[in-house]
């Protein structure tokens, strides 16, 4: 099985795949095992990282929903791929209300006060719904002030060598700053 | 390139979890995933046995000598790595290679000088002070970190095709995120890591997917980090950060409880004009920054932002940027930026 087979699959559980290439690949997911296997895979991992799994693992999966997929007629519905509308994998929608960035080179969401002025009515309108309000001395009470998005490329450079040096110098349970380094080793 | 100077994350470096999946499912097995099993905390729950998991942690984060992969992801960016840990008589030396995406490695060696190699360059920098695990110092700390955060037994579970043990750590108060970890139930190795948000929600994730103990040095090890370095490359050390004595009048008033000061740092300013204080605060688990620097005319920072899973807080102190970073909760960064004062003796400056 070729890996430019494995991201198809992928791509299906993304539902990145266009419906005539999910039922190419269905079938061709009848005729091999391997294929199978893979798919049985790629759930495990996401679900592994969302700590979705159940008590019991059955690891057997691939075998037995052959017979079953053997016996199907057509492409069962509920395999019609979702539509094009994300390119976030499935695993990862628990996460789309974090409004966390796409990346962390990608824009800031930020609500700085940019050369000390204040925002501008307009900007505020940019603004989401404020959230409920929260006890003034609670921690996050800060969100209550909606962020606004800057695309200021000056700001986006200074955060992310702030946010270098802070990966890289400070310890975490989670991940030994090696690991951070690796995972961001500045390639230029 | 001087790792203090910035680093531009392009695109291309961005591995999102997609196709770290697609590449991980050549490398791993279904049997060998982590089967983690969410079981209630258990009764009989004490604080020996915690203490016996995280002695067993710090033990094996040192003395171990383990091959393994694992995925991290951070917010939404995932890649995979190989790690190859080697303790011996020679001491402690370590390589992390990346599985995905652009060629990165990292090799330190027993004096925690660290070469790390990409596609295009390779530099050698100075970890002595940071690569230090925590984990290998956290049960040495547990009673302070106690005060601020609770442990509790989460049961056992699977990770990497090994029996491990659950481990909840839950923040006692809103200024601290919390973690999950799983621990190798033969060896106290950390399988499996979660930094979770107030809702529970992991921000950051280490996951191995295959772990095994060595009993020599494999060849991998042998081989320099050279063997695949590009032409050209700076083989100097990096200038070395250079550690500060105390806060140098660079104080903070007021922090969330438990969060001290455990370095300061100088190091070359963003964009290579003088210096810039880094000032590390930790209550022993999570870490906060605050970086320092003089205003050189730049637009400053003002207010609350985040930059991935970490928060960030700008303020103007003493014609200075305060920049606060960190992976934890809005309030925190906010408190100790709106805290910090420049105080000389014989008052504030």
């Amino acid at each position: 099985m070729t890996e430019k087979f494995n991201e198809k699959i992928s791509a299906f559980m993304d539902g990145d795949l266009a419906v005539h290439e999910a039922r190419q690949l269905v079938e061709e997911m009848k005729q091999e095992a391997a294929a199978r296997v893979c798919w049985e895979r790629y759930h495990l991992i996401g679900d592994a990282l969302k700590n979705n799994l159940p008590g019991v693992m059955r690891h057997d999966l691939a075998a037995r929903i052959s017979k079953a997929v053997e016996a199907e007629p057509a492409l069962p519905a509920t395999l019609v791929p979702r539509k094009k509308t994300t390119a976030t994998p499935s695993f990862f929608k628990p996460l789309a209300g974090l409004a966390v960035a796409a990346s962390v080179a990608a824009i800031a969401v930020v609500s700085f006060d940019m050369g000390g002025a204040s925002p501008t009515a307009e900007v505020r309108t940019m603004a989401a719904a404020p959230p409920p309000a929260l006890p003034v001395n609670h921690p996050q009470a800060a969100l209550v002030a909606a962020p606004l998005v800057v695309d200021e490329a000056a700001a986006q450079s200074r955060l992310e060598n702030y946010l270098v040096n802070h990966s890289q110098y400070s310890t975490s349970v989670v991940v030994q700053p090696a690991v951070r380094m690796v995972g961001y080793a500045p390639n230029e | 390139m001087s790792l203090s100077q910035p680093a531009r994350w392009k695109a291309g470096r961005c591995f999102f979890a997609s196709h770290a999946l697609r590449r991980l499912g050549c490398l791993c097995g279904a049997s060998l995933l982590a089967a983690m099993l969410s079981q209630p905390a258990q009764a009989g729950d004490s604080a020996a046995e915690i203490r016996l998991w995280f002695d067993k942690m710090a033990h094996s984060s040192q003395k171990l000598s383990y091959e393994g992969t694992f995925v991290y992801r951070r917010g939404e960016q995932m890649t995979s790595m190989k790690i190859i840990h080697v303790a011996d008589e020679n001491g402690e030396r370590e390589r992390l290679i990346s599985l995905d995406g652009p060629m990165r490695e990292i090799v330190r060696d027993s004096r925690g000088m660290a070469r790390i190699v990409t596609d295009k360059k390779a530099m050698t920098v100075d970890n002595r002070g940071s690569t230090r695990s925590l984990l290998s110092k956290m049960s040495e700390q547990l009673d302070q970190i106690e005060k601020y955060y609770a442990f509790s037994m989460g049961g056992d579970s699977r990770a990497a095709n090994r029996l491990a043990r659950i481990i909840n750590i839950t923040p006692r108060d809103a200024y601290r995120y919390g973690y999950r970890v799983a621990l190798d139930q033969q060896t106290g190795a950390l399988l499996q890591s979660d930094l979770l948000n107030e809702h529970g929600v992991p921000l950051e994730q280490v996951v191995f997917i295959t772990f095994e103990l060595l009993d020599k040095v494999p060849p991998a090890m042998r081989e320099p980090a050279a063997r695949s370095e590009p032409p050209n490359t700076q083989s100097a050390p990096s200038p070395l950060p250079h550690h500060l004595q105390g806060d140098e009048g660079w104080k903070i008033v007021k922090a969330p409880p438990g969060f001290l000061l455990a370095e300061h740092y100088r190091h070359p300013a963003a964009h290579g004009h003088g210096f810039m204080n880094h000032m590390v605060f930790t209550d022993g688990l999570a870490s906060v920054s605050v970086f320092i620097e003089k205003n050189r005319g730049a637009a400053p920072f003002l207010g609350v932002s985040s930059i991935g899973v970490a928060n960030a807080y700008g303020t103007r102190v003493n014609d200075h940027q305060v920049t606060v970073v960190g992976e934890v909760p809005v309030g925190t960064v906010e408190m100790i930026g709106k805290s910090v004062k420049y105080q000389v003796e014989g008052g504030a400056k």
